[in-house]
């Protein structure tokens, strides 16, 4: 019987440490559901950059910032326009005896128009029928909002997730090796963090950038990578001097455990949870920060979109009156981010043995 | 005598992870007389601080509820129908609290005065120049030396004991009618234990308040409480007067905690624990003391006594021929190190801290200075003293985890501070430490099968994963811990059972000497005894010397054949653990910290 329970024994120690964490995942609703939102997020970047989906996302389907369908076509736009191409006759200004060339045209056209034959037939013949209304509306050139930001995830979530991981991974090294090694490693790698704290961030992007001397989704990646390290440095850093003079380091030692396991597998486990909540900050700041380069030009060139670049079509949208864009991009940025947090928060509790 | 705190059917719950509720406080009822000391007496978890917590209102506003049902009257008030307004002019003012930890109850930003005279301010409408000048009196009154100056200092300027008289002189600020001491002593060395215990005392009887004092020590009980209420799980298990529980003890579980503290007098072989007095074999009142002694080396008539039929280990299903064949095992191993060359052996070990001062000032301080022992084979040797008189540098210096030092370290011939670090890290196996905390010691993202697996990876003990689980589940049973406990987590056990998953991590390198510094320090009292035995038991299997580092006297008494004992980084005196309390002549130190034991006379009568 003892050597039953013996062997059950081996066997659940057997039981991988992941198998356990992935068990306590399962049971935080809130964790599947975010994780359920990531994988989605993830499955459709995938698909697009296979070119399932969104592959014709630059295809004008639309008149030009044309609503969404729930909102109904914008009568009022229709109308605004028309009025400004409304023939004004009696008031007609005498140019100072100027003859002005294309008068004759002009006025046929306004003719047409006030005919009522419908809107801008004539200058677009040969394009197909462009509707109305689209499901989340559409841009200035008519493309659907909807494939954009899908499209756009592709670059955003990526830059987001691979520059994000960089700077948490430089991050991390480095501030494990000050904060345990201390000394003179500790004073070269603090004067490496004085530099790039103290060059204006902006500065600094262009920097790398010239030295770089390329544009394109990997570039933003590890300029975004190598100038965001620093935040996560300090915090591990200091999490390292923390835990460096706890009684189970000391153990460890005592036992024999050399440096690197005492810093990787001792201490790493345990700070963790700071280096997970990092990493989903990161990647929420760094979508945001690609916005930043779109708008300096470091950004995707123009013919990649990205959320970055959306967003920075929007202001100007907004001065005229469509929300649309901004909105649905905001809320595909929203919902990713939040459910990033959570995914972090929740896998941090189950790695953490330590429930509260 | 008037009652001045009345809880009668107190329940407390608490929300568990899963959203359930727990009680913790079940149905606790007592009574505290104006100006009367009542103690309340448990182990952790048994409810005693939740009890204090709710009467002052202190309970976590989520999570916790006390249940409908329970109540707390306070000079007739029914406390828990004030509103909160009323209670916060309640609680300050006619009830205050002083807690365990004065370092982290002092507000580390504010100067030790400002604290008190806030109080002062909030509760008796003072200027800040009147309550400040009160705040001076105060300090005097706690017995605070130099209160002008004590005044601006800061918390962290003051040592412990002094924060603690400024917690107190904050508590009695407004002449409170009931003051609740929470394990006020228990962060504090024993000398200044005391000082603080004739404080409260003193003050208690100027003030004429009501004393209610919490604590874990059935020491310090018996020497300032009145009235005694022993809780355990949340439930009220005897109370009565102080000398009536203390002495004659009708519950089986106060009996037991009396009985299993290492006692001051005599050594028996095994303490008690509190299974064997609530375990289902034992009666009540069936069971005796057990009254075999342990045999010291070289010593053995001197402690020969009359050995009584054991009917505790009968109860427990243990046969006396094991007992007394362990016994002898223990003896000879006990007596063969006198033939041989001594295991350890320090000669003039010093180590000096450079503690920077100003801008390119040093001021050294010397944490070890020109310390000499030997210690031999399966011998246990003590070292007592208060906090920062160097023992745990010493033991941690042994190890080589702080370095350098100056003098020399033999460990059987070989000198440790020559070795280099290849060869040091062969000599780890041979010295091995268990650290005070066992809630800080265990990594706590490793379950216990990597803990216990671990050095044997790193020293290369067993030839495979399955050989070294093999060996970690026989170092389970070594030390007295389920086998399905492999997978689990160190914050899964109790504190007791977390020593000993620490112990086997050092067992599973077979040391010969086992440095342990403040192992059992950090257990409640039945917890210890049943690690102290299990120290014992393991020693005597397999013939380890113990450095056994504590500022407890009692314990180390118990566990040493020999004792050092140490102020201020010199060792003041070393001798025989059993001459220290022959009442003979003493260095001026060890004399002070023997009077300042508590509960001398509970000690000497069980």
């Amino acid at each position: 019987m003892e050597s039953t329970r013996m062997e059950s024994a081996r066997m659940d120690s057997a039981r991988s440490l992941s198998a356990i964490a992935w068990g306590r995942l399962r049971r935080n609703r809130v964790g599947v559901v975010s994780l359920v939102v990531v994988a989605l997020f993830l499955l459709a970047l995938l698909a697009s950059a296979c070119g399932l989906i969104a592959q014709d996302w630059d295809r004008q389907y639309a008149l030009s910032f044309a609503p969404p369908t729930f909102m109904g076509a914008s009568q009022q736009a229709l109308q605004e326009e028309s009025s400004a191409w409304a023939p004004d006759t009696g008031t007609q200004l005498d140019m100072y005896g100027l003859h002005d060339p294309l008068q004759p045209v002009l006025d046929q056209l306004r003719i047409q128009q006030a005919q009522g034959s419908g809107s801008f037939k004539g200058a677009n013949e040969n394009t197909p029928e462009r509707s109305a209304t689209l499901v989340l509306g559409a841009d200035k050139w008519g493309r659907s909002i909807a494939l954009k930001v899908m499209k756009g995830a592709e670059t955003s979530v990526l830059v987001g997730i691979a520059s994000a991981l960089l700077a948490t991974a430089i991050g991390t090294l480095f501030g494990a090796f000050a904060g345990y090694l201390g000394g003179w490693v500790d004073a070269l790698i603090e004067w490496l963090y004085g530099v790039f704290t103290a060059i204006p961030y902006l500065l600094l992007v262009f920097a790398i950038a010239a030295v770089l001397q390329q544009k394109g989704v990997f570039t933003i990646i590890l300029i975004l990578g190598l100038t965001g390290w620093t935040g996560v440095y300090r915090l591990i850093r200091a999490e390292y001097l923390k835990h460096k003079v706890r009684e189970y380091v000391l153990a460890a030692e005592a036992i024999g455990a050399s440096h690197t396991r005492r810093m990787f597998v001792h201490i790493l486990p345990n700070v963790s949870h700071v280096i997970l909540v990092q990493l989903s900050q990161q990647v929420v700041n760094f979508i945001k920060a690609e916005v930043i380069l779109s708008f300096l030009g470091f950004g995707v060139p123009v013919d990649v979109v990205s959320w970055g670049s959306i967003l920075n079509e929007t202001p100007n949208e907004l001065i005229l009156g469509y929300g649309w864009q901004l909105i649905t991009c905001g809320l595909a940025m929203a919902i990713l981010v939040t459910a990033f947090a959570m995914l972090t928060d929740a896998l941090r509790d189950a790695l953490d043995p330590r429930l509260k | 005598m008037k009652t001045l705190l009345d809880i009668s059917q107190l329940r407390v719950s608490f929300r568990d992870e899963a959203g359930a509720w727990r009680e913790a406080v079940r149905g606790v009822s007592f009574t505290v007389p104006e100006s009367g000391v009542v103690a309340l007496v448990g182990e952790s978890g048994s409810g005693k601080s939740v009890s204090s917590l709710a009467v002052m209102g202190l309970l976590p506003s989520r999570g916790s509820r006390i249940e409908a049902g329970s109540s707390i009257r306070f000079a007739g008030q029914d406390v828990l129908a004030l509103t909160p307004r009323q209670r916060r002019q309640l609680c300050g003012a006619d009830i205050s609290m002083v807690f365990q930890e004065p370092m982290s109850s002092l507000n580390p930003v504010f100067r030790a005065g400002d604290q008190v005279a806030e109080m002062l301010r909030l509760h008796e409408g003072m200027t800040q120049s009147q309550a400040l000048e009160r705040a001076r009196a105060l300090f005097e009154e706690v017995g605070l030396p130099n209160p002008g100056q004590k005044l601006r200092s800061y918390p962290h300027g003051l040592s412990g004991g002094q924060q603690q008289r400024v917690m107190i002189a904050m508590a009695i600020a407004c002449k409170p009618k009931l003051l609740i001491a929470d394990e006020p002593t228990t962060a504090l060395d024993v000398t200044i234990q005391r000082q603080i215990l004739d404080l409260l005392a003193d003050l208690r009887s100027r003030y004429h308040m009501a004393l209610l004092f919490i604590t874990h020590d059935l020491g310090v009980v018996s020497d300032i409480a009145e009235h005694v209420v022993v809780m355990r799980d949340g439930q009220v298990r005897e109370q009565g007067p102080a000398s009536e529980v203390l002495s004659a003890p009708k519950d089986a579980y106060t009996q037991a905690l009396l009985a299993c503290r290492p006692p001051l007098q005599g050594r028996p072989l095994r303490l008690p624990q509190v299974e064997d007095f609530l375990g289902p074999g034992a009666a009540a009142g069936a069971v005796s003391p057990p009254t075999q002694e342990r045999v010291e080396g070289g010593r053995f008539d001197a402690y020969q006594q009359d050995i009584q039929p054991k009917r505790l280990y009968e109860a427990k299903g243990l046969r006396e021929e094991n007992l007394t064949a362990s016994h002898a095992k223990s003896e000879s191993l006990l007596q063969a190190p006198l033939l041989q060359a001594p295991l350890l052996q320090v000669v003039e070990l010093s180590k000096t801290f450079q503690i920077r001062q100003g801008l390119f000032g040093f001021k050294s301080f010397e944490a070890l200075k020109n310390v000499s022992f030997s210690l031999n084979r399966g011998e246990t040797l003590g070292v007592v003293g208060e906090s920062g008189c160097g023992k745990t540098t010493l033991g941690l210096s042994l190890m080589r985890l702080q370095a350098p030092f100056g003098g020399k370290v033999v460990f059987d011939g070989i000198d440790l501070a020559a070795l280099s670090e290849t060869q040091w890290q062969a000599m780890r196996r041979r010295i091995q430490i268990v650290f005070q905390n066992p809630y800080a010691s265990l990594n706590p993202r490793f379950t216990v099968a990597q803990i216990l697996t671990e050095p044997m990876h790193i020293h290369g003990i067993g030839r495979n994963e399955r050989e070294r689980l093999d060996r970690a589940i026989e170092l389970m049973s070594q030390v007295g811990l389920p086998v399905d406990a492999l997978n689990r987590y160190p914050h899964e056990f109790s504190g007791g059972q977390r020593q000993r998953i620490a112990i086997a991590r050092c067992l599973a390198l077979e040391p010969e000497l086992l440095i342990l510094d403040e192992s059992v320090s950090a257990l409640d009292v039945s917890v210890q005894a049943q690690v102290l035995n299990l120290l014992k038991d393991l020693q005597s299997k397999m013939g380890m010397a113990y450095l056994f580092i504590s500022h407890d006297l009692a314990v180390v008494r118990y566990l040493s054949n020999r004792i050092l004992v140490m102020n201020a980084g010199e060792v003041v005196e070393e001798g025989a653990a059993d001459s220290l309390f022959d009442g003979g002549k003493h260095h001026r130190y060890t004399e002070r910290l023997l009077a300042s034991i508590p509960g001398r006379q509970i000690q000497g009568s069980s």
